[in-house]
């Protein structure tokens, strides 16, 4: 057992800002990250970044998970950072299991950040589970993080920020788009992103879903259809399309399995996501010493995971005794960030929600 | 029936009333290049205002407003174009006397042209235009887009939004063939090998919750822990009893997240035993 | 042959890795350094990476990150290994899993 006075959990855009905050201002911190190297989902986005300039705008996200993990270098407080490791379990006696590089590791924290991110929704069709129905995030892996194209011809269901971004990106790698539906009869990502396929000649059929995927052993055709007004389907409007791949993009869900575990108060927000945990405007949940920050706590942009890190890597050191004259005023300026983030008409349902969950608005 | 949405939330397609007010008057098209800004979104976002070193967009009081060009200040030097997250500016140049001007485009695809390739001009849609003349080439980098220009008729400054390296033609994408399929129920638990009508059959005979399905039929029972069902059983779930997401209990959360191999464990517990 | 492999992109640099030989039920296949064993499948124009104990339906990989455990291959005699995150080293012994799986 080894005590020890922060841990976070996983090495994403949340965590790596929470590990910065507290290890800026003395406390020694210990990261688990499942993956075989630091970044999170960053790793993967070759896109620049929206926001202002405190939250990285206009750096690729691939840059921005360098930044992040080399500045935890140097700083008064040391950052270990572990990856392949892969915390399995939270009880209630706060005792924290994990795999670490094959061997089983027990912790008890003084505090805890959750920061785990997100897991992708599925979608219910027939023949949903032939190799070649592929989600997003495994799309991207592939292509970003290996150098290897997912298939010769996609169709990308969900027109969200994820399903734009990524399908810009296998254009980028060379794949072609037969398609991009979403059943929502507008799009759901940011315009620009829409934009930027367009007039790349995708069509992007909204109100369309897919309905079916076939193929021999593996994805060769997918059929489509409209949906009414009542997200019904329009007899008459199927389309077979030739493709290799499906790639599912239907939105996130916090990944909270570790937060369930530890018995703190979750509530279903849908405007989130799924089901969070509730927390303060410090990011703590209902278990003292517990916080929460990023996808974990809702799903929104990473740049409200950063700030939202270092929120909770803020308020953890304060309430490990470690607090600065700084770090309240660090946090208000955070919490002015996730204000601007949040204030504009688009960002509405993150308003809804996070006041739902107790967080600040 | 409710109004129609634009092309624009339907499709990321500007059309002119979009662009309305993001355009110069005469005056300004002869003074030299400018932006076109064809960000129309209220997002969090403001490189552009800040990288502008002519103050010509003018200033944000919040960092969702958006982006409007003073075409006064403007000198099209492209540096917002190079910035922008969303590759959603363009420099338009028709100062120069004749019938031609040239369109900026930012561009991240292979290969970048080179200055005198002819491409094929296309329009916002995608749709093929002209073949045009590459004029000039700014290399992206890590944070900067790569911008090449085109030489194009005056008259299509305002259309000609992309362009492509002439390829062989993508193939026909309908095969159209006569298909005669088995029906089928999309998979719901990946890892156990339970179907959509196995669960509507066991909600439909009284079992109510997430648990309940989990045990009766191993859904959510696998490797995975129920990542990828259970969400899906949950919304059925909530189908069937005509109530909201909100008012279903999860299910349960047991430890380990992940599969761990006995091995792992059990050289975990013979230390635990050495240490106490 | 490995078409799937993307040499040149616009943003990324992806610098060739050594060749990693490795079986996959007895071909004899080459993946490269920084490849998981299910990268290197794939790049190799591999989809089906086994078939459903349960339904017999063939089975790929789905998340890519090690959560939804949809690419359970044998790895090595050890069954039940999750390939899309277990990075692939030369020599490995890679087979199709049509099962829930036997203990070495």
């Amino acid at each position: 057992m080894i005590s020890l006075p922060l841990l976070i959990v996983g090495a994403g855009p949340a965590g790596l800002c929470a590990a910065y905050r507290a290890a800026e201002a003395g406390v020694d911190v210990l990261i688990l990250e499942r993956a075989q190297k630091a970044g999170g989902q960053l790793v993967k986005q070759t896109h620049k970044f929206f926001g202002s300039e405190k939250q990285f705008a206009s750096t690729r996200g691939i840059e921005i998970a360098k930044i992040l993990t080399n500045r935890l270098q140097g700083l008064p407080g040391r950052v270990r950072l572990q990856t392949d490791a892969t915390v399995l379990g939270f009880y209630e006696d706060g005792v924290v299991t994990a795999q670490v590089q094959g061997q089983f590791m027990k912790y008890r924290p003084d505090c805890c950040i959750v920061a785990t991110g997100a897991s992708e929704k599925t979608l219910a069709f027939a023949g949903n589970d032939l190799p070649g129905v592929y989600g997003a995030g495994a799309v991207q892996t592939l292509m970003n993080e290996y150098g290897v194209r997912p298939g010769n011809r996609v169709l990308m269901i969900g027109a969200g920020n994820i399903g734009l971004i990524v399908s810009y990106q296998l254009l980028q790698a060379g794949v072609k788009l037969a398609a991009v539906l979403d059943a929502a009869d507008e799009i759901g990502g940011y315009l620009v992103h829409a934009s930027k396929i367009r007039r790349a000649g995708v069509p992007i059929l909204t109100r369309h879903t897919v309905e079916r995927a076939y193929g021999n052993e593996k994805v060769e055709h997918a059929i489509i259809h409209a949906l009414d007004d009542e997200w019904k389907k329009i007899p008459g409007s199927e389309q077979q399309l030739d493709v290799d791949v499906i790639c599912i993009a239907v939105g996130l869900s916090p990944l909270a399995d570790l937060l369930w575990q530890a018995e703190v108060k979750m509530k279903y927000i849908a405007a989130l996501g799924g089901y969070v945990p509730l927390r303060d405007a410090d990011m703590m949940t209902s278990a003292k010493g517990l916080y929460i920050a990023g996808d974990v706590a809702g799903i929104e942009e990473a740049s409200s995971a950063m700030v939202e890190g270092e929120i909770a890597g803020i308020a953890a050191t304060q309430r490990l005794g470690f607090s600065t004259e700084k770090s309240e005023l660090l946090k208000k300026d955070c919490l002015q960030q996730l204000r601007q983030l949040r204030a504009g008409p688009g960002s509405e349902k993150i308003r809804t929600g996070m006041a739902l969950a107790g967080g600040y608005v | 029936m409710k109004t129609k949405l634009s092309l624009l939330k339907r499709e990321g397609l500007a059309t002119a009333d979009d662009l309305r007010g993001r355009l110069p008057g005469e005056d300004d098209k002869k003074r030299g290049p400018y932006a076109v800004i064809e960000c129309f979104e209220e997002i969090p976002c403001n490189p552009c205002v800040v990288s502008c070193r002519f103050n010509a967009i003018l200033p944000f009081k919040d960092i969702n407003d958006l982006p409007y060009v003073d075409f006064s200040a403007c000198t099209g030097c492209a540096v917002c174009a190079r910035v922008c997250p969303g590759l959603a500016i363009f420099i338009v140049d028709e100062s120069m006397d004749g019938d031609m001007g040239t369109i900026t485009l930012p561009y991240e695809y292979l290969p970048l042209p080179e200055k005198g390739w002819q491409v094929l001009a296309r329009a916002r849609d995608g749709s093929a235009l002209f073949p045009a003349t590459v004029v000039r080439v700014m290399k992206g980098g890590k944070g900067k887009t790569a911008l090449v220009s085109l030489e194009v008729p005056k008259e299509y400054l305002q259309e000609v939004r992309s362009f492509t390296v002439p390829e062989e033609e993508d193939s026909v994408p309908c095969s159209c063939a006569e298909l005669d399929l088995a029906e089928e129920s999309p998979t719901v638990c990946r890892c156990e090998g339970v179907d959509l009508q196995e669960i509507r059959d066991l909600i439909a005979r009284g079992y109510k919750t997430v648990d309940e399905i989990k045990h009766r039929s191993r859904a959510g029972m696998g490797p995975c822990q129920g990542r990828s069902c259970r969400q899906i059983i949950l919304s059925e779930l909530a189908r069937d009893a005509g109530v909201s997401l909100e008012e279903f209990e999860a299910g349960s959360f047991r430890p380990p997240t992940t599969p761990v191999s006995m091995d792992v464990l059990a050289k975990g517990s013979e230390e635990d035993a050495e240490n106490s | 042959m490995d078409s799937n492999r993307i040499l040149e992109h616009p943003i990324l640099e992806f610098t060739e890795g050594e060749d990693l030989p490795f079986s996959f039920d007895g071909r004899q296949l080459v993946g490269k350094s920084g490849d998981t064993i299910a990268s290197a499948l794939h790049a190799a124009g591999v989809r089906v990476l086994g078939h459903h104990f349960k339904t017999g339906r063939p089975r790929g990989f789905y998340c890519a990150i090690g959560n939804c455990s949809s690419c359970l291959m044998i790895v090595n005699g050890v069954p039940n290994v999750r390939v899309c995150v277990e990075p692939l080293q030369a020599g490995m012994v890679v087979c199709s899993q049509n099962d829930r799986g036997v203990l070495p």
